[in-house]
């Protein structure tokens, strides 16, 4: 083996096999990974370290032997497809305790350390490849250049409007004399609204004194001012007004 | 619709003209302790969740996330919640529901309250499309829609704004939305976010 292959395997083998036997967040890893499912919830954390002590034992063997890493990655490409059957919301748990589904991606930074393993030059674009490949590094490369694309483009522009958003009258109303006065006795959530000038009106349905009302509030629509929130409730089978605030 | 509008007119007229009430809240009954009949531990009576199987009339049929079957009655008085609040005509087979109301003595629930479809999700930002926020909730990928002029935005909890620029990728965001039956989709409602 050439000495490209040895420090990228080995590396990859040594960070994931000291992450798994020292790391404090092993633990996490090991309860979101899909060795749960494999031996069980009891036996997760030991039989997570110990593939961590066998992946450190295969890095020593390595300049000796390529044939425990080659068995090694064929049986982590099986744990990556077993993972991705039985156990689909699990993450792989490989090498950090970030949460991500097993994707196309694990199988791709395994089907590089498996090719790394008989071909030299994939060792070296491994080192690459292997960054690009690992979802725990995503931030480092991925999210900025994302949130740039999203400073250039501006995707979500066209959903500023000049209109008060719905829920920001609901917001004022709660924070109103009036609505605190009859909050206790309505009974439902708005059953209808709308403008009427400067004020956006909503109705609310309630039960006051057996019988079934209508709670309407005028809230002032363009401007922050609760105090101004008016309210009539009328009774809904005479359309008398019960009174007013 | 006409009669919708006539109703509009009327109410409108009747907070902002300052009609005379024909009398007045009598605190005692507005501050009473709200009546609380649910035993501990069993299910509240008033309260309907599931996926609607038949419509018929003003009638929904709905099965239960734990198998149970519920009749839910709609009135005019009902609030009907689908993105925004709607009207009942909005309502379809295959959608899923909260119901609260008061349950009748024939084991019907006469709703008072009805939320369509409706999804709170604590997730992550993966990334922004045109009108579209591509979530991470808990391993699995959300397709999260804008639609202008509805969705709303809270930032570090002040008044909701339309102005959605602030978002950012990779950010933890709270989502109220409507969910499009059958897939990972949803309609914002409401984002809310620190900034």
């Amino acid at each position: 083996m050439s000495p490209w292959q040895l420090v990228f395997v080995g590396g990859v083998l040594a960070w994931s096999g000291g992450f798994k036997l020292f790391a404090r967040t092993a633990p996490v890893a090991a309860a979101s990974s899909a060795l749960r499912t494999l031996v069980g919830q009891r036996h997760t954390v030991w039989v997570y370290r110990t593939v961590g002590a066998v992946e450190l034992a295969v890095v020593a063997s390595l300049p000796f032997t390529r044939m425990p890493a080659v068995v090694l990655s064929l049986a982590f490409i099986g744990y990556l497809a077993y993972g991705r059957l039985k156990a689909p919301t699990s993450s792989c748990g490989c090498s950090s305790a970030h949460r991500s589904p097993i994707g196309w991606r694990n199988f791709a930074f395994a089907g590089v350390l498996l090719a790394a393993l008989f071909v030299p030059a994939v060792a070296v674009a491994g080192f690459v490849l292997g960054f690009a490949l690992s979802p725990q590094f995503d931030r480092y490369w991925l999210i900025p250049l994302r949130q740039w694309k999203v400073r250039l483009t501006h995707p979500l522009a066209s959903a500023q409007t000049d209109e008060t958003p719905l829920h920001s009258t609901v917001q004022q109303l709660q924070r109103s004399d009036a609505y605190r006065k009859v909050g206790q006795l309505l009974r439902s959530d708005v059953v209808d609204s709308w403008d009427e000038g400067e004020w956006r009106m909503l109705r609310y349905t309630m039960r006051y004194q057996e019988r079934t009302a209508s709670a309407v509030f005028a809230v002032p629509r363009h401007a922050d001012e609760p105090a101004r929130v008016r309210l009539a409730v009328v009774d809904d089978t005479d359309d008398a007004i019960l009174f007013t605030a | 619709m006409t009669t919708k509008l006539d109703r509009r007119v009327f109410l409108t007229a009747a907070v902002l003209t300052g009609a005379t009430a024909v009398g007045s809240l009598d605190p005692a009954e507005a501050f009473a302790a709200p009546k609380f009949d649910v035993e501990p531990g069993a299910p509240d009576p008033n309260f309907v969740e599931g996926r609607i199987g038949t419509i018929t009339g003003t009638m929904l049929f709905v099965t239960g996330s734990d198998g149970v079957f519920n009749r839910v009655r709609v009135t005019g008085a009902t609030s009907v919640w689908k993105l925004t609040p709607t009207s009942f005509e909005k309502v379809a087979v295959g959608d899923g529901l909260y119901a609260r109301g008061v349950r009748m003595a024939d084991g019907v629930l006469a709703a008072e309250s009805l939320w369509v479809n409706i999804v709170n999700i604590e997730a992550h930002i993966s990334s922004i499309g045109r009108n579209v926020l591509h979530l991470e909730h808990h391993g699995s990928k959300i397709v999260a829609h804008v639609v202008p002029g509805t969705t709303a935005t809270v930032y570090n909890g002040t008044p909701a704004i339309s102005d959605m620029s602030l978002l950012k990728v990779g950010g933890h965001v709270k989502v109220i939305g409507a969910w499009i039956p059958d897939t990972n989709e949803i309609q914002i409602a409401t984002v809310y976010a620190g900034v």
